[in-house]
């Protein structure tokens, strides 16, 4: 939970000041003016980054430095510093963060933006994105494991170059090593993405149920290139075989092609896939609800409410349901929504109006 | 209109330092941790002390080169070959604390608790830099871990991807030789390099080491 956050030089904020209620806040106005910026000053609090691509400018144009200064119920203040060349700061109770991940955890965050709201159809790599941005938020081991995890298969890709390019003196003998590497980390993040996942399942399926008024139960299944079954108790040697079976055709593309990276999940709706049967209403409601129970996943681990940021992601729901979801949502976290049409949302929350360009305005 | 005299040599370009100084400021920026202002600021440093103080720089660094060895038995850097450590009966020839350079010798000693000896690897195994295990003293290691008088390899790598990669890689060449293999305790926090993790984190690290194999 953010209790107030202050803005400089912040894209095309000059100055911005905002005292943020601890249920529903509504930030509108039309596009352009700012919406998503202000969303994504909380975001970064969360995150230490932007949810926009790393090329985009966060430094207002001309300024020397950009910077948001958030706090939150625990007394913790955190001030994150912006230079134009891309460096960054974070400074926690005056206390500079050594690393990025010590700010994980801190001010927990969950974003929905248009992306988000459409995860059961999307992509795969958004839905490994919020198992990974999400886990890591409460789950130190977890960073640490998909961290090394990372760098294994990077060094594994320049070990299949080397040795097929012939480069690397005793590269085949170092290529099992990495291997058994690669397995043993690679393994750690797939259980625990597995547990995740019959963690939040139930709880999504409430929540979905209290949203959308459907009865029907969402399972969720971790989809594993790497091993069949994910709960095998030798998980790590069926990895590591598998891996090993792989090496030929791996060495003529210099790529890993099976493991965490490559993983995907599949979401069932009263056991039928949702991509493909759900409605365009019921997927955009499943992903609320899965977005909602992590949401109370974080605050059961850290014992902190995490602020969710509806990024324009109510925005094509019906009026009705957009209601429904927001008079929910504040059970789970402390929310946040930006949209362009407050009317029809919710009436006791806080709402700020996006007077002009970079100028945000507290209504009541 | 007056004659100007002519101030430059033609090789040089105006403005730019003597070719000599700057041939200086490459040798110089090739040192670690160095980059060109510093190696420039060395070398005009330099220039402004007196010529004994120069001539003390160049001896010490003749001196380096004509009697440091290589030690053959660990590859230690060293006056002597064996080196002090190698040669010194006193200590325990059983243990062997594996580095991957010899200024992680002078941190593990700093320690005064280790009585071994070492063997020095010369780097990690990192395929992104096209280091392999033949580039390192990987298999001299494994000629001595199986003589009968050794009981007990340490691997003292740093916490990283890397030091990882290695250690792994040792363990497995060793794993049907009669020799235990312990790796150092973590307690290094990941990212520090062994040479500067201070003393004191580093030799409970070595105290509640743990067994590999
Ligand atoms: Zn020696």
């Amino acid at each position: 939970m953010i209790i107030s956050v202050e803005l400089k030089n912040f894209r095309n904020f000059a100055y911005a000041r905002a005292e943020l209620d601890e249920r529903v806040n509504i930030v509108f106005g039309p596009n352009g003016y700012g919406k998503s910026n202000f969303l994504e000053a909380l975001y970064v609090c969360g995150f230490g980054r932007s949810f926009r691509g790393s090329g985009q400018q966060i430094v207002r144009f001309d300024a020397d430095f950009a910077r948001v200064v958030a706090k939150n119920p625990q007394h913790e203040t955190l001030e994150a510093v912006f230079l134009p060349n891309g460096a960054k700061n974070f400074i926690l109770n005056s206390k500079r963060l050594p690393r990025l991940r010590d700010l994980l955890g801190k001010f927990p965050t969950i974003y929905v933006g248009p992306d988000e709201v459409n995860i059961v159809a999307g992509s795969p790599s958004k839905r490994r994105n919020f198992l990974d941005f999400t886990i890591s938020q409460y789950d130190p081991v977890y960073v640490s494991e998909l961290g090394a995890y990372v760098k294994s298969v990077a060094q594994r890709n320049s070990a299949l170059r080397g040795v097929a390019e012939g480069e690397i003196a005793g590269g085949m003998v170092l290529i099992e090593t990495i291997d058994e590497q690669v397995a043993h980390h690679g393994a750690q993040v797939l259980a625990t993405r597995n547990r995740f996942l019959r963690m939040i399942s139930p709880l999504a399926t409430e929540i979905f149920a209290a949203i959308s008024g459907i009865e029907r139960r969402l399972d969720i299944e971790y989809l594993s290139t790497a091993a069949d079954n994910p709960d095998d108790p030798e998980l790590e040697r069926v990895y590591f075989e598998r891996l090993c079976a792989r090496r030929k055709s791996d060495l003529k593309t210099f790529q890993t092609a099976i493991g965490p990276h490559r993983d995907d999940i599949e979401i069932y709706l009263g056991n039928l896939p949702a991509k493909k049967f759900a409605s365009w209403g019921q997927v955009r409601m499943i992903s609320l609800a899965l977005h909602l129970a992590a949401a109370r996943i974080l605050e059961e681990k850290i014992g902190r409410t995490p602020t969710v940021l509806f990024d324009d992601a109510l925005a094509e729901l019906d009026p009705q349901r957009a209601h429904s979801v927001l008079e929910i949502a504040p059970q789970f976290g402390q929310i946040v929504v930006a949209t362009p049409h407050p009317e029809h949302l919710i009436e006791d929350a806080k709402i700020f109006r996006l007077a002009e360009a970079g100028k945000i305005v507290e209504e009541k | 209109m007056g004659e100007f005299p002519k101030i430059h040599n033609t090789d040089e370009i105006p403005g730019e330092a003597p070719q000599v100084i700057e041939n200086a400021i490459n040798v110089f920026k090739q040192l670690p941790g160095i980059g060109d202002r510093t190696a420039r600021r060395i070398i005009y440093w330099l220039l402004g002390q007196p010529g004994e103080k120069l001539e003390e720089f160049i001896s010490a660094l003749e001196e380096l080169k004509n009697s440091v060895k290589i030690c053959s038995v660990c590859f230690n850097v060293s006056i002597t070959d064996p080196c002090h450590i190698c040669a010194n009966p006193e200590r325990d020839h059983s243990v062997i604390c594996v580095v991957a350079e010899p200024q992680d010798i002078a941190a593990i000693e700093s320690t005064r608790i280790y009585d071994g000896v070492y063997h020095v690897l010369g780097g990690l195994l990192d395929a992104m830099r096209g280091i392999g295990p033949e580039d390192l003293h990987i298999a001299e290691l494994v000629q001595r871990a199986a003589q009968p008088e050794v009981k007990e390899i340490i691997l003292a790598l740093d916490p990283s991807n890397e030091g990882e990669t290695t250690a792994r890689h040792i363990a497995k060449l060793l794993k049907d030789v009669d020799v235990k293999v312990t790796i150092l305790a973590q307690g290094i926090s990941a990212g520090t390099a062994l040479e500067f993790a201070d003393p004191r984190t580093l030799s409970a690290a070595l105290t509640n080491r743990t067994e590999l194999k």
